[in-house]
């Protein structure tokens, strides 16, 4: 099982067109994201982030050997915490699910807490054919899909998260 | 974790509680380790619209039996998967029954867990003894003002039509009857 080391880099790329409140870099991430935010290089939260990017992840990790430290800050979508996930997608289609942290097809990135993913009208976090993930010390919650949503790839390492009422009547899916 | 090619990776120590589901492991996935997990209260103990209380498990594993290895992970609920670190119980509430002077007789609360049991039932006195409450893996239910002293209650688990023998008793139970001010 890889464990993953952030490297030394903090550069970021960012596609789409990204707006970004309060912060300076993107790989330190703070402020309000409301265009999908690439990630190329390893990143951190340096301060609570609020998304409001609309059918599309909030956060995507776009290569491999990229590390994210939340560094204990929170990321929050724009589903209702008290229950309105009926007002949410009704389809689930990668690419074009709002997530909050999502990565296609890549190695060995590492999301590291602590650190809260919540309120996200798709999964917290969402890995589609990627191999060696790790996730490790996240909490996921309020997610109108699975807090931690895994499809395909092997080798993941998958620990020490905590899940809290991921999930809706239309995506039984659950908190991993 | 979903679908076919969702292989060999580790969950281990996680905790997800409240959820629709604790974990969810979809048809095909394979040579995943589950390992010392705790996943309780799946679905939500406390319900709102997006979490009803009539579906969802602690673990649902539709992958094929065999597939994934589940090691020690605390649930109360399961489908196709052991919830290995707590086992059956059977306890009464209140036991001892406090009575008054004179009665012989006293009311309680059956409660039971069976989380590696789908169909349930308790019996008086002996394994194939009066049946007093059926369900599934997790139920309560209340007895009468008919229990005498040192009564034994019998869980047992007749899944899949299993006979009421000893064999297939989970948990047994006494409960007591204390005169009331002793």
């Amino acid at each position: 099982m890889n464990r993953l080391r952030a490297s030394s880099s903090f550069a970021c790329a960012v596609l789409g067109f990204l707006l970004i409140v309060g912060t300076a870099t993107a790989a330190k991430i703070s402020g309000t994201i409301s265009a999908t935010m690439t990630i190329n290089e390893d990143s951190q939260l340096a301060g609570d982030v609020t998304c409001t990017v609309t059918g599309a992840p909030c956060i995507s990790i776009g290569a491999p050997n990229v590390t994210l430290e939340l560094n204990g800050f929170t990321i929050t979508g724009q589903a209702d915490p008290q229950g309105a996930c009926s007002a949410g997608p009704t389809t689930f289609v990668v690419g074009s699910v709002e997530d909050g942290i999502e990565l296609q097809g890549q190695a060995n990135v590492a999301i590291h807490g602590p650190g809260i993913v919540q309120q996200f009208r798709g999964p917290g976090i969402l890995s589609v054919n990627s191999g060696s993930l790790t996730v490790t010390g996240v909490t996921t919650a309020n997610n109108c899909m699975s807090g931690i949503l895994v499809g395909g790839g092997s080798s993941h390492n998958i620990s020490d998260n905590v899940s809290i009422r991921n999930g809706s009547r239309s995506f039984a899916c659950g908190g991993i | 974790m979903e679908g076919t090619g969702t292989n060999n990776n580790v969950i281990e120590e996680n905790t997800a509680f409240g959820n629709s589901n604790g974990l969810y492991l979809t048809a095909g996935t394979q040579g995943n380790i589950i390992h010392a997990n705790t996943f309780t209260g799946n679905p939500a103990v406390q319900t709102d619209v997006d979490h009803p209380s009539d579906s969802g498990v602690d673990i649902l594993n539709a992958a094929n039996a065999g597939d994934n290895a589940f090691v020690g992970n605390v649930c109360m609920t399961s489908v196709n998967a052991p919830c290995s670190a707590l086992g059956p119980s059977l306890t009464a509430s209140p036991n001892p029954i406090q009575i008054a002077g004179g009665t012989i007789l006293g009311q309680t609360t059956i409660s039971w867990s069976a989380p590696d049991a789908q169909v349930v039932e308790v019996h008086l006195g002996s394994p194939n003894g009066p049946l007093f409450a059926q369900g599934g893996s997790r139920g309560s239910a209340k007895t009468g003002t008919w229990v005498p002293e040192g009564l034994t209650f019998y869980l047992q688990d007749v899944t899949g039509g299993s006979p009421l023998t000893s064999d297939y008793t989970l948990a047994t139970l006494v409960v007591h009857l204390q005169p009331a001010g002793n």
